[in-house]
């Protein structure tokens, strides 16, 4: 397939990621050389292979429903950039 | 022109009431102070894992078999990506093309009109945290997130506001009576998406417009009516409905776009690596089934046709399962059907409501009731001072029977010694006795009250009339 | 005496009979990481909490306790959580990041006695295969510092070649622990998937990822790799049942050594090849079998790695947002702004490729051409090394194509880099064990690494295999 800069533009913005003009012609070749590659994955027949999602083959891994000893609250709001006295704090966000 | 059909799907998001959240142990409960119930792995911190919640699954399943879903025997846990300040991963974890239960109805019942309304699935997955506004800044509280939440996703079966939200107070019940979740609007542990799209009979239907994260079953109504409005009005003027999500605002019943965002839909969803799928059998899920009480409209049913209450006082007793609850044991007590409804329906929906904003609290047992009405049947007590006894055995395990003689509240039945309360009364009254004996009946009434002043209320109001009376006419 | 130089197992013996402190190894270990501070392989020493961590294990020690890890100066990889002690997966994202909690490996190593010496540097959230993508400085070869460390987990590696550890914790998603081991010539174990708990492991690619020990011989590396596997109530993914079905082999005989043609390609660096086939003479010698065997599957491994761990990456590193833990950009205007901008000034160009691809092959369009065929192909490549390995002890091969090459060599095309993992990365496709142990040098006297491959947590198999190599092979 031909990565386009449509693609690239468009995939930058799933990422939350700014590219320069210059970084987006790189990642258009990077892109393609990778996607060179899978071209190996069109030799099979799909159809015929079930998905590996996990290499495992355990289920059912549950845990009761009790509750654990709270977590102090101030270990992990010191590793916000910007915090309240009990909050994460953002600039004010528009829906 | 034929008038517009509304067509309505919703997705209903129902908090379940475990005690702990979906994939940590930090606990599920509402109104703690923010960030008081997160941990590691609930804030997103960088290296932490999910470890699945079992009563979660069995509460899911449990809600799937009151609906007659199909209990799926494989299901798998899928990652939804997208970024949002309340979602600290940036997915969220969510079921995507192997929920836990497929398909099912609700039957809802409007202006007296049964309909079915089919489902699409119910999933579970994790419920994200709050965002507080404030002057220039956003505070984010993760309590919330990794809360466990159904969706329930409806087919398009509904047409009308009533219909909706005929389905939402159904569904709600159903869930409550199932024990699965509280189904409290004003804690946002049920919030509903409406999907509506308008056509003409026999056409196609129109394009959907998706308004989101409805917390009241009043604002549902008020969106699906203010969406038809503007729909109709934009069709009417030759305009093209855009596909799109809305929000409503509750203080101007107005809905309105919110800003689109271009890849909003591309969710980019593939399995949950961290988690293992999970594989029910038969059994599990009959053991599951087993746990099943009966539901609020097999109820309504039953009382009307096996006990003979109205309509109107069946579905009152049922609105929640507490006071169902009570009202069966009552009645296996032995209580009166009727008189059990009726002391439910004044004397307890009073004091429980008082209590409890949303729901009912329930404060005795069906014993306690059944005893509690017999002694009122005997006349040991009467209506009065049975608040007295409400009061008293309310939140503990104290019989009727002992409140009534701890309080001192015990009738006097013992018609000698009543008319010899009702002769002195007589006789240091004579004017009210000589209007009575002028044809005046409505002084009786002076003479009962005397005579309850005089022993506190304690005299069988039965007794005391008949003897009154008598003494009045000798 | 450098007693930095003594084995894990000789110090932990003369700690044992009171000929040295573990106070005293600890210090030697921190004024050695001060002196090869060059190389790069920290990010963070652990100075006052190891001295700390050091006298209480001397303590202990003193009062008769005994471990096999007690007291003993181990490094751990800068993406494994030390609570209270900076994590940054050498990345200025997490630049500043202090763990709230320990990992489950570290919470083994503590409770074991071990005494952590800081925090190794590596590629940036484990992404790359130098060690050059570090956020900080790149992480040298401790054989010729003019070459790459190899990576991701190269700070680990160089640590221990360089006696500034003796072990050290790394991470191997496609063969970041296998790798840096050849490129230094160390030992390095990646365990079966599911062996070693991954809570408090910053996730790269989480099914692929896995914890394991580097160490300068075979038998510290089966030490410190009985101290950290085990079963985590904590992982899903970890696995609850017998973690050795491995074999101590006490004599080569009888054995079979798998060979997979594919694994030996005609364009394979010629000391490579031949540095592994005097390897297989060995073993040969001894009285094991060599078989022939096949991974059909083998080049669709690369393609399959690049997809999947890529679309993992995307999503696992999209929780670093500018509004948590870790930096956030100045003078943001919004919540986007925020986004935007922390991501594309704190995350490095490596890192963001990653990111891209990943949130391409999952995109509405391309899902099912790339990452959903990626995943069907891994059912091929799984189904084939178990093929091969039912016929068989282990798999031998080489670790990577080539030694230790020149740092910067490939900076002008990333993806040619990605060449060098062509050998590592089929193994974390099906999960599998592997071990690297050095087998030899080329010309310039870089280090050559052999592979050994087992089945599902046979890890001794591989251990034994590869003892009965390090004590008898005639390197």
């Amino acid at each position: 397939m031909e990565v386009t800069r449509e693609i690239i533009r468009h995939t930058a913005k799933l990422s939350r990621i700014n590219f320069t003009e210059d970084e987006e012609k790189a990642m258009e070749k990077h892109f393609a050389s990778v996607l060179r590659w899978t071209e190996k994955l069109n030799e099979f027949d799909a159809d015929s292979v079930p998905a590996t999602a996990h290499i495992l083959d355990a289920v059912n891994v549950l845990r009761d429903d009790v509750p654990g000893v709270p977590f102090d609250r101030e270990k992990l709001l010191s590793c916000a950039p910007e915090r309240s006295e009990d909050s994460y704090i953002v600039p004010r966000v528009v829906e | 022109m034929s008038e517009y059909i509304p067509t309505i799907g919703l997705e209903v998001h129902c908090e379940l009431k475990t005690e702990t959240k979906l994939f940590c142990s930090c606990r599920n409960s509402f109104g703690a102070a923010p960030n008081t119930n997160t941990c590691p792995v609930c804030a997103g911190h960088p290296g932490v894992l999910p470890v699945l919640n079992r009563k979660a699954v069995e509460y899911t399943v449990k809600a799937g078999c009151a609906i007659g879903c199909r209990i799926s025997r494989y299901s798998k846990w899928d990652r939804k990506n997208y970024f949002y300040p309340d979602l600290p991963k940036a997915w969220q974890t969510s079921q995507y093309d192997l929920p836990l239960c497929i398909g099912g109805e609700v039957r809802i019942t409007v202006n007296g009109e049964e309909k079915t309304v089919r489902l699409n699935r119910i999933h579970l997955e994790e419920d994200a945290g709050k965002l507080v506004h404030g002057g220039g800044s956003t505070a984010v509280d993760y309590n919330r997130c990794g809360v466990p939440l159904m969706e329930c996703v409806t087919e398009p079966d509904m047409h009308s506001a009533d219909e909706a939200v005929a389905f939402l107070e159904e569904l709600a019940s159903i869930f409550r009576y199932a024990g699965v979740s509280d189904c409290r609007m004003q804690e946002g542990s049920i919030r509903a998406d409406v999907n509506l799209s308008l056509s003409r009979p026999g056409e196609p239907l129109g394009t959907r417009t998706e308004t989101k994260n409805l917390n009241s079953f009043r604002s549902v109504r008020r969106a699906i009516e203010a969406e038809i409005r503007r729909q109709t009005e934009v069709l009417e003027s030759g305009g093209k409905v855009v596909q799109e999500t809305r929000r409503f605002d509750d203080a101007t019943g107005e809905g309105y776009g919110m800003r689109s965002k271009e890849d909003a839909q591309d969710y980019r969803y593939f399995p949950e690596p961290d988690l293992m799928p999970v594989v029910l059998s038969d059994e599990d899920v009959e053991r599951i089934r087993a746990t099943l009480p009966e539901l609020a409209r097999d109820r309504r049913n039953r009382y009307v046709s096996d006990l003979g209450l109205s309509d109107y006082d069946a579905s009152l007793i049922t609105a929640d399962p507490a006071t169902a609850e009570l009202f069966d044991d009552a009645v296996t007590a032995g209580a009166n059907a009727k008189k059990a409804a009726n002391y439910i329906m004044s004397e307890i929906m009073r004091k429980g409501k008082t209590a409890g904003e949303d729901g009912i609290v329930v404060g005795i047992t069906g014993m306690q009731l059944a005893d509690l009405l017999a002694l009122v049947e005997k006349g040991e007590i009467n209506l009065v001072s049975s608040r007295d006894v409400l009061d008293k055995i309310w939140l503990t395990d104290m019989t009727a029977s002992a409140a009534v003689d701890a309080l001192g509240l015990r009738q006097n039945n013992d018609a000698g010694e009543i008319e010899k309360l009702v002769r002195d009364i007589v006789a240091a009254n004579p004017g009210p006795a000589d209007d009575y004996r002028k044809g005046n009946e409505k002084v009786l009434s002076f003479f009962v009250g005397q005579l309850m002043k005089a022993t506190k209320g304690k005299t069988n109001p039965k007794i005391a009339g008949e003897l009154i009376r008598k003494v009045l006419s000798e | 005496m450098d007693i930095t130089k003594m084995t894990l197992g000789a110090l932990v013996e003369a700690m044992d009979k009171g000929e040295i402190s573990s106070v005293e190894a600890t210090k030697a270990t921190l004024e050695k990481a001060e002196k090869e501070k060059d190389l790069g392989a920290y990010v963070t020493l652990c100075g006052e909490k190891a001295l700390e961590a050091a006298a209480a294990a001397d303590k202990a020690r003193g009062e008769g306790r005994r471990g096999a890890l007690l007291g003993v100066p181990i490094a751990v990889k800068d993406n494994i959580c030390t609570e209270g002690v900076r994590t940054t997966c050498a990345s200025r994202f997490l630049e500043n990041y202090v763990p709230p909690y320990d990992a489950f490996v570290v919470k083994k190593l503590k409770s074991a006695g071990a005494v952590i010496v800081g925090k190794t540097n590596m590629d940036e959230f484990a992404m790359g295969s130098g060690s050059e993508y570090s956020a900080f400085y790149p992480v040298k070869n401790a054989v010729d510092p003019s070459r790459v460390a190899g990576g991701s987990s190269g700070g680990s590696a160089v640590a221990v070649a360089s006696y500034q550890a003796y072990a050290s914790l790394g991470s191997d998603t496609g063969g970041s622990i296998r790798q840096p081991a050849a490129f230094n010539g160390v030992v390095g174990l990646k365990p079966t998937y599911s062996a070693v708990s991954r809570n408090g492991l910053i996730a790269f690619a989480s099914s692929l990822d896995q914890i394991g020990p580097f160490a300068r011989t075979v038998g510290d590396c089966r030490t410190v790799y009985d101290a950290i596997k085990g079963h985590d109530a904590g992982d899903s993914t970890s696995y609850a049942g017998d973690l050795d079905k491995g074999e101590k082999i006490t004599s080569l005989k009888g054995r079979r050594i798998g060979v997979a043609k594919e694994f030996f390609p005609p364009e394979l660096n010629g000391e490579v090849r031949a540095a592994v086939e005097k390897a297989l003479a060995f073993y040969e010698k001894e009285g094991a079998e060599i078989v022939e065997t096949s991974i059909g599957s083998f080049d669709m491994a690369l393609a399959c790695y690049y997809i999947l761990s890529s679309a993992e990456a995307s999503s696992n590193l999209s929780r670093y947002d500018g509004v948590k833990y870790g930096r956030r950009a100045e003078g943001c205007a919004g919540i986007d702004d925020i986004y935007y901008k922390s991501r594309t000034e704190f995350f490095g160009s490596e890192v963001k490729r990653r990111i891209m691809l990943g949130n391409f092959v999952l995109s509405s369009g391309y899902y099912d051409a790339f990452y959903l065929r990626a995943s069907k192909a891994r059912t091929l490549i799984k189904r084939d090394f178990e093929t091969a390995l039912s016929g068989c002890d282990a798999l031998v091969c080489p670790t990577a194509p080539t030694t230790a090459y020149k740092r910067g060599s490939n900076a002008d095309d990333p993806a040619a880099a990605y060449l060098g993992d062509i050998f590592t990365v089929p193994v974390n496709i099906a999960g599998l064990p592997a071990l690297s142990v050095k087998c030899g040098e080329d010309k310039d006297g870089m280090p050559v690494g052999m592979q050994l491959i087992g089945s599902p947590y046979c890890e001794e198999t591989l251990l034994s295999l590869a003892e009965a190599y390090e004590k008898g092979g005639a390197i």
